[in-house]
């Protein structure tokens, strides 16, 4: 036969009192004294259930905390029937201290007023608290210390790249100068063999400075500051073609040049990136009778502009679409044509330092296109 | 006193681009005259008139080619000399060296320099850029008859 509703939830109550981890203990509203315990509360207090009924809880440590001496405590609860205390320090019965967090509630049962304190030790739980904010304080130390030491390192690496690429510059000029002088003076006087020679030395010589460039480059977008001002694309890309005037000097390129927008971007970084690309198309069309380059845009986001330089040169097989991007890759059908294998990674570094996205389309022998996005000034840029 | 339009001081400390310079330039037009100094100190001397040029004659350079590496007083302090000293202020003064840093290219403005070029590695384009120099400050550049502070 299930028991009366009031009777069960009598025994359910009975059943959470004996057994909470919390210490519980209930006054009476008008004596103030101690009329009921569980056996957690006498864990907390190391003194037996007898001792403690009817004692004063303002001499019972640690529930004496709650009491504030002057007696505001019960008159708390004239406000609110809840009160709730956190972050009690306090000493317990041998005198450690303990960390103590309590609820208590004020009830009425058989026409008379009860508070029922809730007593939790969080001493373990706040210790282990404070351990985890020291270990995660550490690790954000440790974190911030390797942090710096690559930054460092970094900062090293890039010095060192500098310093490396500028004092190489010198004597690849003089290797590459005097090649040249001697090729228009003693010409006459020697062999083919020998002939061939020096336009080798002239061409490593050459290549070598390529790659010094390019390194220079890649150390120095990582470096410098972004400075951005709003200039015209088409602009930029004359200037870009300017530059690359000796790769264009013997060649007959159809240049299909779309309007261009006003972009907000680093100049030199733009330039730069776009001789790259520029510079790749023109490599990449020399075998072609008819080398065809268009530069346009196309329809994107709507805070973005897509910008792309297609050609009709040998292309690339779509597996290496995006390996492209990294330094030193080249492409396996590129050992034909002169290159690094930085530029586009430098492309890369410099679009994204714009907070743009750059991709490549292709095929193998029928061109490729390069797009790139770059962000529309917002109202918010200065 | 007259500067001397075809009158060109390379201050260079690097033998082989000396050579180099010489031949690009004065391949293209023999009554330029370049004067060649291993180091600052001996570029302000010249310009100065001190030491081993103390009875040099009237005329000052139409432009001063000033590399930025050299040992002892280094390009950008024989720049700042050159610039603030009355009798040379006036004198154009080209930086001609190997760096494109953004740094050492503001450094070199900042301190009065009237034109930054990097030295191109490639002979063909160090060539065509000596050419274009010459043909800029020693052809159509006009420089100032005489520096009038320093003639007061």
């Amino acid at each position: 036969m299930p028991l009366p509703p009031t009777e069960e939830s009598e025994i359910s109550y009975k059943r959470l009192f004996e057994t909470s981890q919390d210490g519980i203990s209930v006054l009476d509203f008008r004596t103030r004294r101690i009329v009921d315990v569980n056996p957690a509360m006498c864990l907390l207090t190391g003194l037996s259930r007898s001792c403690l009924i009817a004692a004063n809880p303002e001499n019972i440590a640690p529930l004496h905390a709650l009491f504030p001496n002057d007696g505001s405590f019960f008159n708390e609860f004239r406000a609110d029937p809840v009160i709730r205390r956190e972050n009690l320090s306090v000493e317990n019965r041998d005198g450690l201290h303990i960390q103590v967090e309590a609820v208590c509630n004020l009830f009425h049962s058989s026409g008379r007023e009860f508070i029922q304190c809730n007593l939790r030790d969080v001493t373990q739980h706040r210790l282990a608290e404070d351990q985890v904010r020291r270990i995660n304080e550490m690790l954000e130390q440790r974190v911030a210390a390797r942090t710096c030491e690559l930054e460092g390192a970094n900062r090293e690496l890039e010095a060192f790249t500098y310093s490396v690429s500028h004092d190489l510059r010198a004597p690849l000029r003089h290797i590459m100068g005097f090649v040249e002088i001697l090729e228009k003076e003693a010409a006459d006087d020697l062999t083919d063999a020998q002939r061939r020679h020096l336009l080798t030395i002239g061409g490593a010589a050459r290549r070598m400075a390529e790659l010094i460039e390019d390194l220079l480059a890649f150390s120095r977008i990582g470096r410098s500051e972004v400075q951005k001002v709003t200039v015209d694309m088409l602009t930029l890309v004359m200037e870009a073609l300017d530059d690359l005037r000796h790769e264009t000097k013997d060649r007959i390129i159809s240049w299909k040049i779309q309007d261009l927008p006003m972009v907000t971007v680093d100049r030199s970084l733009m330039r730069q990136a776009l001789v790259n690309l520029l510079s790749n198309a023109i490599k990449f069309t020399s075998k072609r009778n008819r080398a065809v380059i268009e530069i346009g845009t196309e329809p994107g986001q709507e805070d973005e502009d897509t910008i792309y330089i297609r050609d009709n040169g040998v292309g690339f097989n779509p597996r290496y679409a995006q390996k492209i991007f990294g330094v030193f890759e080249r492409l396996p059908n590129a050992d034909e044509f002169e290159g690094t294998g930085i530029g586009l990674a430098n492309v890369q570094r410099i679009i994204r330092r714009h907070g743009g996205r750059v991709w490549a389309l292709g095929k193998a022998d029928s061109g490729a296109t390069f797009y790139f996005t770059l962000p529309r000034k917002s109202q918010n840029d200065a | 006193m007259t500067p001397d339009t075809a009158h060109i001081l390379l201050a260079e400390d690097d033998p082989a681009d000396v050579e180099l310079a010489l031949s690009a330039m004065q391949t293209l037009d023999p009554r330029r005259r370049i004067e060649v100094v291993h180091t600052g100190e001996d570029a302000l001397d010249y310009l100065l008139r001190r030491r081993a040029w103390s009875s040099r004659g009237g005329s000052q350079p139409a432009l001063v080619m000033l590399d930025l590496k050299m040992p002892g007083i280094g390009g950008i302090e024989v720049l700042r000399a050159i610039k603030s000293d009355a009798r040379t202020q006036c004198i154009p003064v080209l930086v001609f060296t190997s760096s494109g840093e953004r740094r050492d290219v503001s450094l070199c403005y900042e301190n009065g320099a009237n034109a930054y070029v990097v030295k191109p590695v490639d002979f063909s384009r160090f060539v065509e850029t000596l050419q274009a120099i010459g043909h800029f400050w020693t052809g159509l550049n006009t420089p100032p008859a005489r520096s009038l502070r320093g003639q007061r």
